[in-house]
């Protein structure tokens, strides 16, 4: 068991389906450490969500399927973002097969933006990953892998229909000639919307169009070594209208998507594997709003990201069951946009090496770093140490420290803006100097608060993170898996006044000033009595705070105002943390079949406490009843049937018992029924 | 128990200030509650940019009778040069009559102590004078204008002024006397914070309530 192990590391990868349907082995995943694991024996916590139950589900995007995964929470700002380990969306990466995928608005990826047809697996990393990804790795890494070409030829046609008028059409292809395979995917998804308050004018969710196309292809050369273009092309069209002074005004809103993903792996000797991969992507979006009346343009807004990046990695097998990866690489990104005064361009380097090593058969040891070179914000180095213990067959015990970074935002960094109507004026880091100096000189300055001078490079918000955890199964049928974390995030970036104007206004630039934590327990326990039923339970207790309101509390600095009016000094246990973090959460799973009928069926539940989602008597934090969102269950269910060898029948409903509150969450559809139709040939 | 204890102990300090009762067998000071001082409320509409807009006055108050010396809708300000007012408001503004403000010996702190706790003025140097004293974001006032820089938190996405809870104004009057001031609300009819509807609940109206020491010594209880 011990060495085949290792040898997995390098050969892995090549293991077809249809080895696996002969032999059960664990599935493999290859976010955690960049190499092909052993699910089990990945020594920092990994969740896989495969193809199996990405189908079962019945959901059409990635925020449907991701919100009732164990230990996520969906977290709404600007878009449908992931909330994991009590980070908002900003700091957990997003790779497809394995590259980042850009486009966050105000920090968030909407999760809405993607389909999930076509996906092979989805592996999500916990806890900070920087020692292999860089930026964003904080939470952790969500990798989205695609199907690769298995079928000699193979097609699939895909028809849902929703509630609120909500369509999916999708058809994926893929074939395989000798050394040569190839997949397509082409997915449409449109809605109209919904309207969960009739008395505001306009819809509470706009009408959407979605275009998402895909291609992979694949040429095996000799020696499990093999070149693969990836392409992918996403578009969407959001169309809205709002009342504004008692006129109706229209909003679109476009977006669009690309990437191209070119990638060598070369098995140079039967020890060292090489892999070369170049990504290039873009995203743009564009907003307008018009008076309806007349169509008088009221505000617009365009935005351009572009990201290069190459990177060369080797992996050599080394004596004594270690495996050595090291790789480096270089990022170029522009951007131009309505609130940035010129293109930028800048450019990154960066180098990685991680070791991994079985000293014992009951001991693994995975060390790395990665560091990180830009232009415009220090330095970084990230390091993390992962162990596994693996005592007997049936436990595993995973610990490991590491460093996580989010890069300085391209606003925190370059944004020039002015608020014609306010006056005041935001400049981002690097272009500070110049436009002071530009401001003073044009004699609009009274007076600075700072030595203009000491505004200098910004660090990349940063986190130290502990996780222990691991799994046990009591008996074939029931694994329980813990782990709990604590992640120690400093250098949070926020604006602060430097200098006042003339007109009274303010100057601000970005200052590293804030730190939290997050830490808390998450659990889940699976049981499967026999094989056609299936039982998962999870649970996730978790405590946020800013380390400057703990101070203040502890100091005594802090109150509250009742609604009597009265004051109150805030104790500890008065604070609610940090907001839109439930402290309690849990998600249940249900599935089984029902023989005599052909169908098989999923209930799945996701349960929240409460959580804070604003301030009301002034002090900034939450903590009046009043200053939470109650807590609350949703339920989806799914049944399917199949008709016969290549027709598939699936339907359900999304939010069962039809939670609704349309004032603290309009981003919660009423209940949802679909049906879908899958083809295969 | 000694929770209870406690509670006793805070509620016998209430009532002892809000009906004046003697704690001790000092002179009795009483505390006032002043309900929707209008402080230049929003009645117009700028023909440029469309936004509501106020008179950019003052209403004058003193804190020695309890009523207000010149409100911002009146024609003649000749009183605002007077020392017969203490504190002075407009929208967020609130100016002393000291300094750069008024002829009076007036001056202000606002310390982070809650205003039952608050018993003794500090001492005159901590006390801050309009055009003298110089606040993080670069004005000189002895009541800080800003959100979160003196009596009041700004919140951005519901534009929304609450008073900080725990803040309590240390006011030195015209005259050279002490008192303590807890801004209790902005808006007319001051509605629990959560509760504030904009259109039946208009911004600028002061309400607060006061501990003014008549006889000139620092004691506020």
């Amino acid at each position: 068991m011990f060495v085949p192990l290792l040898l997995l590391l390098v050969t892995l990868p090549q293991v077809g389906p249809d080895t696996s349907k002969v032999i059960p082995l664990p599935p493999v995943v290859i976010t955690a450490t960049r190499s092909a694991r052993a699910l089990t024996d990945v020594p920092v916590p990994v969740q896989l969500v495969t193809s199996a139950t990405i189908a079962r589900t019945g959901a059409a995007r990635l925020s449907d399927l991701l919100a009732e995964q164990p230990g996520l929470l969906i977290f709404e700002d600007h878009g449908t973002g992931l909330m994991m380990q009590g980070f908002e969306p900003d700091y957990t990466l997003f790779l497809i097969d394995g590259e980042p995928i850009i486009g966050r608005t105000a920090g968030t990826l909407d999760l809405d933006r993607f389909t999930v047809q076509g996906l092979e697996r989805i592996e999500i990393v916990r806890g900070p990953t920087s020692s292999l990804y860089g930026s964003e790795a904080l939470a952790g890494v969500v990798n989205l892998i695609r199907r690769p070409p298995q079928s000699p030829l193979a097609a699939s046609l895909h028809a849902r229909t929703e509630t609120h008028q909500t369509y999916q059409l999708g058809t994926t292809a893929e074939m395989r000639r000798g050394r040569f395979g190839a997949s397509f995917l082409l997915d449409h998804y449109r809605t109209e919307g919904y309207d969960l308050a009739p008395e505001v004018y306009g819809p509470t969710a706009p009408a959407l169009r979605d275009y998402t196309a895909d291609a992979l292809l694949r040429w095996d050369l000799t020696r499990r070594s093999h070149v693969s273009l990836a392409g992918r092309w996403h578009h969407q069209r959001r169309q809205s209208t709002f009342a504004l002074q008692g006129l109706v005004h229209d909003e679109q809103h476009r977006q669009s998507d690309w990437s191209l993903h070119p990638r060598l792996e070369l098995q140079a000797t039967r020890r060292l594997r090489l892999e070369a991969s170049g990504y290039a992507s873009s995203y743009t979006t564009h907003t307008q709003m018009t008076r309806q009346t007349d169509g008088a343009l009221y505000s617009q807004d365009h935005f351009t990201q572009a990201y290069r990046k190459l990177e060369l990695r080797a992996q050599q097998l080394l004596s004594d069951h270690q495996l050595l990866t090291v790789g480096s690489g270089a990022i170029q990104e522009a951007l131009q946009g309505d609130r940035y005064d010129r293109r930028i361009s800048t450019y990154s380097g960066f180098v990685f090496v991680q070791h991994e090593w079985a000293p014992r058969p009951w001991l693994e040891i995975v060390s790395g770093f990665r560091f990180d070179a830009h232009r415009d914000y220090s330095t970084r180095l990230s390091p993390r140490l992962a162990v596994l213990f693996r005592p007997a067959d049936r436990y595993r015990l995973r610990a490991s420290i590491g460093s996580g970074f989010k890069a300085p935002e391209f606003r925190q960094r370059y944004l020039v803006f002015t608020n014609a109507a306010a006056g005041y004026s935001v400049f981002g880091v690097t272009r500070f100097q110049e436009e002071l100096r530009r401001l003073q000189e044009e004699g609009q300055i009274a007076q600075l608060f700072i030595d203009p001078q000491s505004v200098d490079m910004l660090r990349p918000e940063n986190s130290v993170a502990l996780n222990l955890g691991g799994e046990i199964t009591l008996f074939t049928g029931l694994t329980l898996t813990l782990n709990a974390f604590h992640n120690e995030v400093r250098d949070l970036i926020d604006t602060q006044p430097v200098a006042q104007k003339t007109n009274q206004a303010f100057v601000y630039t970005y200052f590293n000033v804030e730190r939290l934590f997050t830490r808390g327990l998450e659990s889940t326990l699976t049981f499967t009595p026999w094989n056609s039923l299936e039982f998962a339970f999870s649970y996730q207790y978790l405590e946020t705070a800013d380390r400057d309101v703990l101070e203040a509390i502890e100091a005594g600095q802090l109150f509250g105002r009742a609604p009597s009016g009265r004051d109150y000094r805030l104790r500890r246990s008065d604070y609610g943390g940090l907001l839109g973090r439930s402290r309690h959460s849990g998600t249940v799973h249900v599935r089984g079949a029902v023989p005599l009928a052909g169908l098989q069926f999923t209930l799945r539940g996701i349960w929240r406490s409460r959580y804070g989602y604003r301030d009301v008597d002034g002090n900034g934090v939450v903590n009046r009843p009043d200053e939470y969102v109650p807590g609350y269950s949703l339920w989806h269910v799914t049944l399917e049937r199949a008709l016969n060898r290549h027709l598939k029948l699936q339907g359900g409903a999304f939010n069962l018992f039809n939670l609704k509150r349309p004032a603290l969450m309009p981003f919660q559809p009423e209940r949802r029924w679909f049906v879908t139709f899958t083809l295969d040939v | 128990m000694r929770i209870g204890l406690l509670l006793a102990a805070f509620c016998f300090t209430l009532t002892a200030c809000d009906s004046g009762s003697t704690l001790r067998e000092d002179q009795p000071i009483e505390a006032v509650t002043i309900r929707d001082l209008p402080a230049d409320p929003l009645t117009s509409t700028d023909p440029q940019t469309g936004r509501p807009v106020g008179t950019g006055r003052y209403t004058f108050f003193s804190l020695r009778t309890g009523e207000i010396v010149l409100r911002y809708d009146e024609a003649d300000r000749s009183d605002s040069a007077s020392t017969a007012w203490d504190l002075a408001f407009q929208g967020t503004h609130i100016l002393i009559n000291g300094g750069s403000s008024g002829p009076g010996q007036g001056g202000a702190v606002v310390l982070n102590v809650p205003f039952e706790e608050l018993t003794e003025a500090p001492t005159p140097d901590a006390l801050r004078i309009d055009g003298q004293h110089e606040c993080p974001n670069g004005v000189r006032r002895a009541i800080c204008p800003g959100s979160d820089q003196g009596w009041y938190h700004y919140d951005t996405s519901t534009h929304i002024i609450t008073p900080i809870p725990g803040r309590t104004i240390v006011v030195r009057t015209a005259d050279g006397r002490y008192a303590k001031v807890r801004i209790l609300s902005y808006y007319k009819g001051a509605p629990d914070p959560g509760q504030i509807n904009p259109e039946t609940n208009p911004a600028r109206y002061y309400t607060f309530e006061y501990v003014f020491q008549p006889d000139g010594s620092r004691r506020l209880q």
